[in-house]
Parts: structure tokens; sequence; C-alpha cells
């Protein structure tokens, strides 16, 4: 529900003092949580040896409440280089571990450099592995013998598009874009690729927000826009089977002519391609409803990266033969293989749908909401989005013809909650009344419901708003003059567990002085 | 003074139609409806009169199916003090001068100094309704108006419209019919509280007896179909095969 990618941006460069650390790895243990974002912030690890000396025994509980192991998360991506892996090489993970690494062997000093860096690209501060090799002639005639012409890319204006994230956060040096029709072109690429050891990395759509589509060096990119076809529907069971590059909202457009629906929605849905949704294990606004990916996507078609092709592209949803390898390569961001092929599982589209916009005035009101929602609203939910009045302000003077749902109060917290059902009369009333009760009960100080569609889509684009707004920020301001400011309106600006955490804080002061 | 309004309920703005099979009409079942967006500017304009003082009163008024009650109850929710719901009954399809014959009557009960209609719905695109119901009731008309003045003393409505080079301004006297154009302002959106208070207004049902309206529908529904597809594009290597095309395909050459 809620992008990891503020918690990077935000937590990295935030004045977090040695103490606040700790307790906020001591409440992440506390309450079971996966501590991945949190040690995202790499200075953090820098004081988990504090942790270890001032509350006994939490190594080993941290270890078992975090999903990543405090020890070897930062040596191991590099260790992922020595391995030959024409994948691994542009890894995301690994870059940003990469950097990890090299971070922790330096002093403190070293964390004021991520924030010049965290709006910048990853590539200056990294060396390129140099068991590498370079693009020469003798490959490109290669792809252009394997590729058609117009396939194989070289033009500065094609690929600088292809070299930078959406967000222009990252940019690569590539030299050659690739764009195979199938999985056979796919498989030839990677297979030269290995034995020429030329680095590759796989892009989509070029949507995502942390730079993981983009080449950190000069890797080959291999785009699979081309491979766009659906391949079938069965109507009967709503499994889709169809080409990674084919785009999210084509696909539930086609989808929704058989009254079906894709079982996840995101803001980029005009340009992110199902293949990177899968790699990148997106979740999407209809999380809430419909699951992760690892439960709708029941089959893949993979090339890894010697070229071999992996079918697993079953369609059984009740499958419950042998291992279920499809898993390893969901979210694996392109490091084991590049998915070509997807078989789906979609929900019936329903009819009704509501869309209520909603202003809480904290945080903890929101997390009651959410569970009332779960509750009082209960088959019918179908999304719970929330934000702040920070990314309000920011969409609002970021972007055009975004209008304020309350234009004559401020509010610190909004929350987007959609219900979809099939009786239109029946599921409003069932959300008029949960609202009013919410309302009467405090936790929503004031509410906007949509009268019709045009009004739902001017509440979505307030959420799904958000990232371009920053994108927008970036280019105007530096994220270092959003946290040069006080740590307390640092806090504010950062993710949402942040304000859990802040609350919790204050209550263990509070505890503290009785 | 009294505001009324009307309000149409339509297939959904955003949503795609699709036409019925037999070519009757478009397919209404399970479909999304909404209000008309330019009823919803009507409401939108009565509301912001009312509220800046020079009206007392803003009733919105639809014609249709019971289902009409649902689009009066989002009129009510937007701000309306009150709404009265004409039962078309099995009747189906009703036309724009039946629709005017209606409002005339009603007009003649609840006596209005103003009454504000959407240029057009959505679905039909006829753009009558207004105009025949300022005809009907012999009262000037403004129509496609983008800016509305009132002046209570003198009981005259400034209307601002759209032309074909420029704008026209005129000036209207009350009681007045007015149809709003798409920029005349933005409409509000429903808020909680205001959408509880709009359930305990009242939706005052009329039958077409009661109105005294005989409505005879002198028109027909032939046939309904859905636009030609426009075929995809191709895209041309060179400009020698673009002016082959123009002279052998397109024969514009």
């Amino acid at each position: 529900m809620f992008s990891r990618f503020h918690i990077l941006n935000f937590l990295l460069p935030s004045a977090i003092n040695k103490k606040l650390c700790v307790r906020l790895l001591l409440w992440a243990m506390r309450r079971g949580k996966s501590l991945k974002c949190l040690l995202a912030g790499c200075h953090l690890y820098q004081h988990s040896a504090c942790i270890y000396q001032e509350i006994p025994n939490s190594a080993s509980a941290i270890f078992q409440a975090s999903r990543i192991s405090l020890i070897h998360y930062p040596e191991s991506p590099l260790k992922s280089y020595d391995k030959f892996n024409p994948l691994r090489h542009v890894c995301p993970r690994a870059s940003r571990g990469g950097v990890l690494h090299r971070l922790n062997k330096e002093s403190l000093i070293a964390t004021s450099r991520i924030h010049q860096r965290s709006f910048g690209s990853t590539t200056k501060n990294i060396q390129r592995n140099p068991s590498f090799s370079m693009i020469n002639s003798d490959d490109i005639s290669y792809f252009r013998d394997i590729l058609d012409d117009n396939t194989v890319i070289q033009d500065e204006d094609r690929l600088s598009s292809a070299n930078i994230d959406w967000m222009r956060k990252y940019e690569g040096s590539s030299k050659l874009l690739l764009l195979p029709k199938d999985t056979d072109e796919v498989s030839k690429i990677l297979r030269y690729c290995n034995s020429r050891r030329l680095a590759v990395v796989p892009q989509g759509g070029n949507t995502g927000l942390v730079g993981g589509s983009v080449p950190v060096y000069d890797e080959v990119i291999v785009n699979v826009g081309l491979m766009n076809k659906i391949i079938s529907l069965d109507k009967v069971s709503g499994i889709l089977k169809c080409e990674a590059g084919c785009i999210l909202e084509n696909l539930d457009s086609f989808l929704a002519n058989e009254c079906y629906l894709m079982p996840i929605d995101l803001g980029a849905k005009g340009s992110c391609q199902i293949g990177g949704n899968v790699s990148t294990n997106a979740g999407g606004l209809h999380f809430v409803r419909y699951g992760s990916l690892h439960g709708n996507v029941l089959g893949l078609e993979v090339v890894l990266a010697d070229g071999t092709v992996l079918d697993m592209l079953g369609s059984l949803r009740k499958d419950n033969t042998g291992y279920d390898l499809k898993h390893l390569f969901i979210g694996s961001e392109g490091t084991l293989g590049i998915i070509t092929k997807v078989s789906i599982l979609t929900p019936a589209r329903l009819s009704s749908t509501n869309l209520a916009f909603l202003a809480c005035e904290d945080y903890s009101s929101c997390q009651e909401l959410l569970l009332k929602a779960k509750r009082g609203l209960g088959e019918v939910l179908s999304a719970f989005e929330f934000l702040d009045t920070n990314s309000m302000d920011l969409v609002l003077d970021k972007l055009e013809g975004v209008r304020n749902p309350f234009p004559s109060s401020l509010h610190k917290f909004y929350v987007l909650i959609e219900t979809t059902g099939t009786d239109d009369s029946y599921d409003r009333a069932k959300l008029e009344t949960f609202l009013v009760n919410s309302m009467e009960g405090g936790l929503i100080s004031d509410g906007v419901i949509a009268q019709d569609i045009n009004q739902a889509s001017s509440f979505w684009r307030i959420r799904e708003g958000i990232p371009e707004a920053l994108m927008k920020l970036s280019r105007s301001t530096s994220m270092k003059d959003l946290v040069g400011r006080s740590s307390a309106k640092v806090f504010s600006q950062i993710e949402p567990f942040v304000y859990e955490c802040d609350s919790i804080l204050l209550c263990l002061q509070a505890q503290s002085m009785a | 003074m009294k505001i009324m309004v009307a309000v149409k309920r339509v297939i959904d703005y955003a949503v795609k139609i699709r036409v019925k099979s037999d070519k009757s009409g478009v397919e209404m079942s399970n479909v999304k409806m909404s209000m008309n967006p330019f009823c919803e500017i009507a409401v939108e304009e009565a509301l912001r009169i009312r509220e800046a003082g020079a009206a007392s009163e803003v009733v919105a008024v639809s014609v249709g199916p019971a289902q009409c009650a649902d689009t009066l109850r989002t009129a009510l929710a937007m701000g309306a003090d009150r709404a009265i719901h004409v039962d078309s009954g099995s009747l189906g399809l009703v036309l724009p001068l039946s629709v005017a014959k209606i409002l005339k009557a009603l007009a003649e009960i609840e006596r209005p100094g103003l009454m504000i209609l959407g240029k057009q719905a959505i679905d039909d695109d006829c753009n009558q309704t207004g105009q025949m119901v300022a005809g009907l009731l012999n009262w000037p008309q403004g129509t496609f108006a983008s800016k509305v003045l009132l002046d209570k003393e003198k009981q005259v409505a400034t209307v601002e419209r759209e032309v074909d080079g420029g704008l026209e301004t005129l000036s209207l006297d009350l009681p007045a019919v007015i149809t709003t154009d798409l920029r005349l302002n933005q409409p509000r959106y429903a808020t909680l509280p205001n959408i509880m208070k709009a359930k305990s207004k009242v939706i005052k049902k009329v039958t077409l007896e009661e109105l005294n309206v005989e409505i005879k529908s002198d028109l027909e529904v032939v046939q309904v179909t859905e636009p030609p597809k426009r075929k995809a594009g191709v895209i041309i290597s060179s400009v020698d095969e673009l002016i082959d095309k123009l002279k052998n395909e397109a024969r514009v050459l």
C-alpha cells in the first residue's frame, strides 16, 4: 500500500540520531515488521552495534524479525559481482548493495554523501566491474544478424530515453538497445551476451521508481516492449496468457470486453508492462482486494542468463505438483532471468464501484479506519490508500487540473476507500453507513463521495499523481533542501511507519518520564 | 426567490457506450448511471446564486423512472433544498417536448423566479428542452450561459454567452430560463455531512395525471447503430510511398 521509494529517499539523508535508530529497529522488531526498508538506510547498520550493546539479546531477535540478516546484507551483494552473471551485474539491489558496502567501510561522513546522491545517479560512486566486456562492432553485427535491423538500436535519441529512469534520478550510458520480438530472440541475445561476458539490463515500460530498469554503466538494454501479444484468455476460468511486453492498461481494456479485470492496477498502467510488474512484484492499488502477484501469477516463461528457456507457463490454479519455481522470478527484478510470457488469474469485473475521499486528523485514525473498513465493508472493500498533507500539497502545487476535495480546511492525512461489488444501491448504502459511523466515531473529520466516474478519477488522480509530482519537485529542488529543516519537520515527511514510530516514541518518552 | 433546476439521469460520461444487438437502443442494464454533467453545472449555479443571497430555495426536478430518485439525491447532497420526481412510469423514452410540457406544468405550480437547465443531455444530445420550456412559458431565455449575474432588486439576470468570435451579453427580465454551458462553473463534490443531510430532505413524487400533462410521442426511434470503426493507420517508410498511396489508394492527388 505504501511505496518503499519514499523511505529510500527520506530515511537515508534524514538526521536521525543514534538513539532513534535503535528505537526504530526495536519497534520494528517488536512489531515483527520486516526490516528491509529500515536497513536500506545504511547508516542504521552502523548503529546496529549499539543495539547489541544497549539491549541484550536483541541481535538474534532482530534477525528473526527481519527477512534480511543484518550481518549478511552489506556483504553478500558485492560477492555476487564475483560470480559471473550478466544479469546480476545490473541488479538494482546489488548496485545499492555495492553502495552500502562501500559506505559501511567509511565513516559517518559517507552519510552526508548520500545527501547529494539521493536524487542523482548511483553511477557516480561505484566502479564498473572490469571483468565485463565492452561492446564492439562484431557484437553489433551479430545482433543485426539474429534480429531485424530496426530492432537493434544505436540511435542517440532513443538510447537516451532508455538510459534514464522515469523519475530522472538514475542514468546509465548504454550504447545498445535491443528489441526482441519473441522468446527465441531473447534466448539468442542472452546466450550470446553470456558467452561474450556482456552485461545486460532487462527493461519493460521503464516506469519503475527505484532505478531497476535502467543500466548502471554500458549494459545492453533488452526491452521486451515488442513482445506484446495476448496469447489466450480462458473465458471460463478467467486465466489470461500474454507476452511480457503487454501494457497493463491494454490488457485491462482487453479483459473489460470479456468482463474480467487485471488483479493489479497502478498509476503507471498506461505505460508499464506486465513482465516488469511481475519482475518487480508490483503491488498496486487493489492489493488489499486481490493480493500479491505471487497469488495471481499462475505461470511464467523465463529466459535464464545463459539463454536457457524455462517453460513454467502453467495455467492450472490448483497446481500442487512439485516445486513452484516461478515464485523465484516474481520480484527478482530481472536478476535471475528475463520473463517472456505470463499466465495470470484475472478476477471478474464487477459493475458497481464507489469511491470516497476522506480526511483524518492523525495517523492512528487512518490505521483504525483500515481495521474498521476491513470489518465493516468486508467483501466490497477494493482499495484503501493513504496520503499525508505534504503529498497533497505537492500534488496540488505541481500537477495541473488537480483540485482539493476539501478546499476550505486543512487536514493532516487523507484516505481513499474504494468499494467494488455487484449491487450499486446496496454497496453505496453500505459505504455511506460505514462512513457515517466512522465520522460519528471521530475517525474521519471530513469526506466526499464521488458521484460519477469523472469525480472518481479526479480523486484517484491525487493519489496516483504523487510520484509524478515528486518527479517535478526533484527538478526544481534538491532533496537536501527538503530535509535540511529541523528533524521534527523531516519526520512529518517520512513514511507512515515512522508516524507510527513517532507516536510510539512519544509513549516511550512519557513512560520513562513517569 | 425560488430556483428550479432540471436534472437528468444519463449513462455516466466515462462509460463506453454499447449498442444493443437488435439496434433498438443502447445497453442500459448493469451500466453506471450518473447525473448529466451539464445538469450538475446547473445545480452548482443555482446553489451559488442561493449562497450569494439572491435566492432562497433550490428545487431539483427530474423526469424518469424510479431510479431517478438517486440522481435527485445527488442534487440534494450537493445542496439543493428539496426535489420533485415526476414518475414517467412505463413510458420509456421521454422526449424533449414532453419534458418541456412537464416542466411548464411544474413551473406553474412552484412559480420559480428562475429555471436553470443543462444546455443538453449527453445521451441524446438534443439541446431542445430549455428553449422549448421558455417558449411554452413565454419566458425570456439565456442559453449556453458562461456567466450569470443576478440583480435581486431589479429582478434582472445578466447572462454571458460564448458565441462565434466573442461573448454576447443578454439582460433577461425574471422569471427566465437559463441553460448552462461547460465553462459556467466547476460543480462541487458531495460531502459526507451533506450526503447525510440529503437523506432527510424530501423527494416529492408526482404523476403525470396530477400534473395534467398528456405525453404523446410523435417521434419514433427507428434504429440505433454504432459509428463506423476507424481503420488502423499504417506507418510508411518514405515520401515516395506516401505520394503513391495518396495517388493510388486515397486518390486525392
